[in-house]
């Protein structure tokens, strides 16, 4: 059975978490390389974009700010228990 | 695209006995339909409001308390949008004479535009009129939710296209769609409910692409859909296997399931990389051309907020959601996991290879736009090289602060709490004067009431005895078998006044349709 057999896969790769980390993050490393050597915009819709990097910065910046917002501040102020609806009836 | 997705749909949900939940997909599909081909707002509104009917069975036969009242909210609000459009349509008749559904520009629109943009608003789930959406898909049947994913919003997507397209209202709208949607997701727990605020999110994009109005963004709206409802079927085809696999839809319950259900896992990454955008997946070749779209309109806010969401979705749909589900915690080889049916794992393994193969043969899909004639290749260097870079540094966010991501098990307040607030005030309203009302006649009827009847009881007992027995007897027979019939029929329950009335209703439109 397919399924059978990649679960084995995937849960012997899962042993090997550090592995694939590192692959993963030299794959970020070419990426950012390829941007900052080979590959410009053509014609940047604005002026911010033709820097090398922009938009993994861009990616980086707002992937924390939103979980840091989003969880420590705005979770605690609309976050209620589980069965607020069902205890208001 | 409707039939392509009714069809896989109806293979995911091939196992299940209920005939009730078959009959209200076909329904509900045939809703979807009827309103792409609607010529004129009247008809429009008969399939619009088979639509909304159907799918409220498909959150009732889910048959649990909480979908009960999610139905209820979600009919209720789905009958104040088809009000709105009713509304609309016939004041819109009783000035132009005519029901007939064309465009209309913004500068030149009358108040009856306005009512009918939020009837359709309703369905596309505007925000603040998107609340019914995260309220009722999560409580929708495993199977119901896939069919109902794709269905209403994309529906109101297109006659937004179709009547109000340029409309600058939409094209604000449609961001702030995107981003809201994106914020709830990044904080809910629910694994359907993050999908569901992902659908608010996606649409925004056809919101935003229809409201901007260019043929480009157009065209990417409704590449868009096209892309929406394979991979969004395929995520609530995903999350729903795992819901009837765990018995429980909760990320804060679920975790090291990767080896137990990696089909499941498969399926589900493929549709989370196609919503996020990632090259060689579908949700790549027609986000990008919107956003592309609103860029080269110089709309650089309206594209920077796209941008914004599009590294929102990646983050909870894309990571949170199955890491937390399928990864997470050690391997969970303990809990005892309902064996997922062929048909299903079918149906998904269908769904992905759709995602796929759109995503690297996209002209596919651009064959069916709209506009043709506009030149937008998904595939050059630097287009790949943007996604990945955002995409891959959005991960590499994640993985910084995952400790701070991981789900709570709360509840999210959101506009839905504010409907609730303003019907049980309305409640409120309604039952303090009718109270009173009967307080008062119950006084007056004890006093004065009582002893009128009891004097004209006796006279009609002496006319009753004298003459009319014998008139009666007949016809009290043929009165008790109606009555009897009337009964049966008088349940009580909305539902089932729901389902004669759309009985009656397709009985009429048969007839008009045979005879006419």
């Amino acid at each position: 059975m397919i399924g059978e057999r990649l679960g084995n896969w995937l849960s012997w790769q899962r042993l090997r978490a550090k592995a694939w980390g590192r692959l993963a993050l030299a794959f970020l490393a070419l990426l950012v390389a390829s941007n900052l050597l080979l590959l410009h915009p053509h014609h940047p819709h604005f002026s911010l974009e033709a820097i090398p990097g922009f938009w993994a910065g861009f990616g980086l910046f707002f992937a924390l700010a939103m979980i840091l917002v989003l969880k420590k501040v705005v979770a605690h102020i609309i976050g209620v228990s589980e069965d607020f609806h069902d205890r208001s009836k | 695209m409707f039939a392509i997705q009714a069809l896989l749909g109806f293979l995911y949900a091939y196992h299940v006995e209920d005939k009730a939940q078959h009959v209200s997909a076909l329904l509900y599909v045939a809703g979807g339909f009827g309103c792409v081909f609607a010529g004129d707002y009247v008809t429009l509104f008969i399939f619009w409001e088979l639509m909304s009917v159907a799918s409220t069975f498909l959150v009732w036969l889910n048959r649990n308390p909480r979908s009960t009242g999610a139905g209820f909210r979600y009919f209720l609000f789905h009958t104040l949008g088809g009000l709105f459009l009713l509304a609309g349509l016939l004041l819109r008749h009783g000035d132009l004479g005519t029901f007939a559904f064309t465009h209309v520009d913004q500068a030149g629109a009358q108040y009856y535009d306005w009512l009918i943009l939020i009837g359709f608003c309703v369905n596309a789930a505007v925000v603040p009129l998107h609340a019914w959406l995260p309220d009722a898909y999560p409580e929708g049947t495993v199977t119901g939710s896939v069919f109902m994913s794709a269905f209403t919003t994309k529906t109101a997507v297109y006659v937004l296209a179709r009547g109000f397209y340029g409309w600058e209202v939409l094209a604000v709208m449609g961001v702030v769609m995107t981003l809201y949607g994106v914020f709830y997701a990044t904080i809910e727990n629910n694994a359907r409910r993050i999908l569901s605020y992902h659908i608010v999110s996606q649409v925004g994009y056809m919101v935003a692409g229809v409201g901007i109005g260019t043929a480009m963004t157009i065209n990417g709206a409704c590449a868009h859909a096209y892309a929406h409802i394979l991979y969004k079927g395929l995520l609530f085809m995903a999350a729903g296997a795992v819901l009837y696999a765990a018995g429980t839809q909760k990320l804060t319950e679920l975790g090291g399931l990767a080896s137990r259900l990696p089909l499941v896992m498969l399926c589900y990454m493929v549709a989370g990389v196609s919503i996020s955008g990632m090259p060689f997946f579908n949700g790549f070749v027609s986000k990008t051309m919107t956003i592309a779209g609103a860029f080269e309109d110089h709309r650089l806010w309206l594209g920077i907020g796209m941008e914004v969401a599009a590294v929102g979705t990646f983050l909870s749909v894309g990571i949170k959601l199955p890491y937390f589900a399928f990864w997470g915690k050690p391997e969970d080889k303990m809990r005892a996991l309902r064996p997922i049916p062929g048909n299903m794992i079918l149906a998904m393994s269908l769904a992905a290879l759709l995602c796929f193969f759109t995503g690297i043969y996209p002209d596919f899909l651009y064959n069916l736009l709209p506009y043709s004639g506009v030149e937008f290749h998904p595939y050059e260097p630097y287009k790949v090289q943007t996604a990945f870079l955002l995409l891959g540094f959005t991960a590499l966010g994640f993985y910084l602060l995952r400790a701070t991501v991981r789900p709570h098990a709360q509840l999210n307040l959101d506009f839905d709490y504010v409907y609730r607030l303003v019907g049980r005030a309305l409640m409120f309203l309604v039952s303090l004067p009718l109270a009173a009302i009967d307080a008062v006649w119950s006084e007056v009827y004890a006093k004065l009431g009582l002893r009128g009847l009891m004097g004209s009881a006796k006279g009609a007992g002496w006319f009753d005895r004298a003459a009319i027995d014998g008139v009666v007897d007949g016809s009290a027979v043929a009165v008790r078998g109606a009555g009897r019939g009337l009964a049966r029929v008088q349940t009580g329950r909305l539902q089932d006044y729901l389902a004669l009335a759309t009985l009656i209703g397709l009985c009429a439109f048969a007839l008009a349709w045979i005879l006419g």
